[in-house]
């Protein structure tokens, strides 16, 4: 069964005046409950794009969200109002996110207010305790402000706000990415605890590819607002089959010297979004690229019953032989 | 490698940087000690306050108030650093020691172009001829992997990206072929692809030309993979120092030991560190880690462990230091 599903969705921003920013190429995927999904992927890469349209915090240029079924595309603002419950987001900055002079215990109230309106004052304070502990914060955080604690705790208090509605799926866009090692390792134990009690579906944003390696199931790689690469994160991670993905995760540095990567750069660097390439958008930068792949645009193919790939050059799952 | 025998280049004895402010006396830097052989590449590594990067700013003179340097000795090649007025200090920089910081653009200057900001370093220091400190920025860029350097010499800071910006910042900091550089997370805000092209780049060039380097990161993959040694520091101390195919692999004291296993891996369980780094102004007595660590027994709450010798240039500050791994801590 499928969650959240989104097909073939694009997004372009322009400023007054300015080009136009294709930030969203035809992006498609899936998500099951209690399944986590990593969009891995460079700046400007469209990671954070898509996890703002997979809520429907932007509005779509093309393309479909289903959540649960329901198309987010065609919902009224007071139907997504009361979904919202269902579907929460944490951000990658916990203190920016916060309201300096709100004190905790309401800024994790609030989703209550506005989400779920039959609830009496002392049943959301009950949610709210509730929530707090299940970050490891506990009831004394209720009266504190934002400045008065540490980073990781900052980020448990996102958390615990994304937490509070009892949601079905959370959107982690860079949750552990200004946090320092020791303490990213116990958000990132407390969210695979979380998802384990509620069965929380998950898409998790990172460009840290350690991390994503660790928390995913699936993983999607992400270049120039479309995705190369899709599959289970072990296979994907033992057999890169997309040069950009190769490319990617032989750029992760071992913390084990003994491990030395062998070197497989692209050449220059990203293209500019405003300005895509014609055919495969990494042709220009990718070792194996050729007349045939700036001709035309590539799809995603099967690589496997499970994987799959945008590059001409990767051969085709037998049961997925394109009819010649 | 540097040779053992040689006097270090960058000497740094009883450190203490510390910060005057309205809630009391931080000790950011407390008592450190370290050296810096010619043509060796260093890592320090730490978490956020460890003081890592005032460890950085003290070397280059860089401290200000409310911070000021009340104690230690800095020597680069025999010259005893905190006694240099500012603009002897000025003509050090350049030649001897170079500093590459993390933001590019603040390094920059955004109104003049990317020659000039050259020349400007090279006429600091040299007789130059506008000609030849053309030439100098050129062949510096292409060292470092930018292509088409002319247009790049000819533009301004606003026209670059991440990556290239970083890659000017760091071709101003070698071009007069400093014997030591000082960066401060220069890869920081950068993409791993990106990160990888320069660090490649870079690293091999000082190697080849045995310049020295202090790395000052938070990412133990860079240092792993591109220094020859590694200095952990942990609440303005070093705790563990010593090769990095050493520290890394087989690291002493249990802070470094917890930092690594903090580093998600597929199969295995995430440690993750309990409590917090103590108060820089409330130092607490005993090792500044005991209240984290799994191992502290009676001695550490009282008594500071000292940085000793384990083995010739391995150093670890642990009452346990001698017998630790034998504790398996993962």
């Amino acid at each position: 069964m499928t969650l959240v599903r989104l097909d073939n969705v694009y997004k372009s921003f322009q400023r007054a005046g300015g080009p136009v920013v294709n930030a969203v190429n035809g992006v498609s995927f899936e998500i099951s409950p209690g399944e986590t999904v990593a969009l891995i992927g460079e700046s400007g890469s469209g990671k954070s794009t898509i996890a703002r349209l997979a809520l429907r915090l932007y509005e779509l240029d093309a393309g479909t969200v289903y959540f649960d079924g329901r198309d987010l595309t065609t919902l009224s603002r007071d139907e997504l109002r009361h979904l919202r419950a269902d579907m929460t987001i944490v951000f990658q900055e916990p203190y920016e996110s916060l309201n300096p002079r709100q004190r905790i215990g309401r800024t994790v109230e609030e989703p209550l207010v506005i989400h779920e309106q039959k609830l009496t004052a002392a049943e959301r304070h009950g949610r709210v305790v509730d929530a707090l502990n299940h970050v490891a914060l506990g009831e004394n955080f209720y009266e504190r402000y934002p400045h008065e604690i540490s980073g990781g705790q900052q980020q448990r208090v996102g958390i615990a706000r994304a937490l509070v509605t009892r949601p079905k799926f959370i959107v982690l866009d860079e949750p552990t990415s200004s946090l320092d090692l020791s303490v990213r390792a116990q958000i990132l134990q407390l969210l695979a605890d979380l998802q384990d009690e509620f069965n929380l579906a998950y898409l998790f944003i990172s460009h840290d590819i350690h991390t994503v390696e660790y928390v995913s199931d699936r993983i999607c790689v992400m270049y120039l607002g479309q995705i190369v690469e899709v599959g289970p994160t072990a296979e994907v991670f033992a057999n890169p089959q997309h040069p950009y993905t190769q490319a990617l995760l032989s750029s992760s540095l071992s913390a084990d010297p003994r491990v030395k990567k062998e070197r497989f750069l692209l050449g220059g660097e990203i293209p500019s979004a405003t300005n895509l390439p014609p055919g495969c958008f990494l042709h220009g930068r990718c070792p194996s690229g050729d007349d045939a792949c700036a001709a035309a645009h590539v799809p995603l193919h099967a690589y496997t019953a499970t994987h799959a790939v945008a590059c001409i050059k990767v051969p085709w799952h037998a049961d997925a032989e394109p009819a010649s | 490698m540097a040779n053992d025998v040689t006097q270090p280049l960058l000497e740094v004895k009883d450190l203490h940087t510390r910060f005057h402010t309205h809630r009391g006396i931080v000790q950011a830097v407390n008592g450190i000690s370290f050296g810096i052989r010619e043509g060796e590449l260093v890592g320090l590594v730490g978490e956020t306050g460890c003081g890592k990067s005032v460890t950085a700013r003290s070397v280059l003179g860089l401290v200000r108030p409310p911070g000021r340097i009340a104690e230690g000795r800095i020597t680069y090649d025999g010259i005893d650093l905190r006694s240099l007025s500012r603009r002897e200090f000025r003509k050090l920089r350049g030649t001897g020691i170079s500093f590459v910081p993390q933001n590019p653009w603040g390094a920059l200057n955004p109104i003049l172009r990317i020659e000039r900001q050259f020349r400007n370093v090279i006429r600091a220091h040299t007789d130059a001829s506008r000609q030849e400190c053309w030439d100098m920025s050129l062949a510096m860029l292409q060292k470092v992997g930018i292509q088409g350097p002319e247009r790049i010499l000819k533009g301004y800071a606003h026209q670059l990206s991440g990556g290239m910006a970083q890659r000017v910042v760091m071709a101003i900091a070698l071009v007069l072929n400093p014997r030591l550089v000082i960066a401060d997370e220069p890869t920081t805000g950068l993409d791993v692809t990106i990160q990888r092209q320069i660090l490649d780049m870079v690293m091999q060039l000082l190697e080849e030309e045995r310049r020295a380097m202090l790395l000052v990161t938070h990412d133990l993959g860079v240092v792993a993979q591109y220094c020859h040694r590694v200095i952990v520091m942990y609440a303005g101390k070093i705790v563990e120092e010593g090769p990095v195919s050493e520290v890394f692999v087989e690291p002493a004291h249990p802070y470094t030991q917890a930092l690594l296993a903090a580093i998600p891996r597929p199969g295995h369980k995430l440690v993750s560190l309990r409590g917090r780094v103590p108060s820089l102004i409330d130092y607490p007595a005993g090792c500044p880690f005991h209240d984290r660590c799994d191992f502290a027994f009676e001695p550490c709450s009282a008594e500071e462990p000292l940085l000793c010798e384990l083995s010739t240039g391995r150093r670890s500050a642990c009452h346990l230091s001698k017998g630790v791994s034998e504790l398996d801590a993962r």
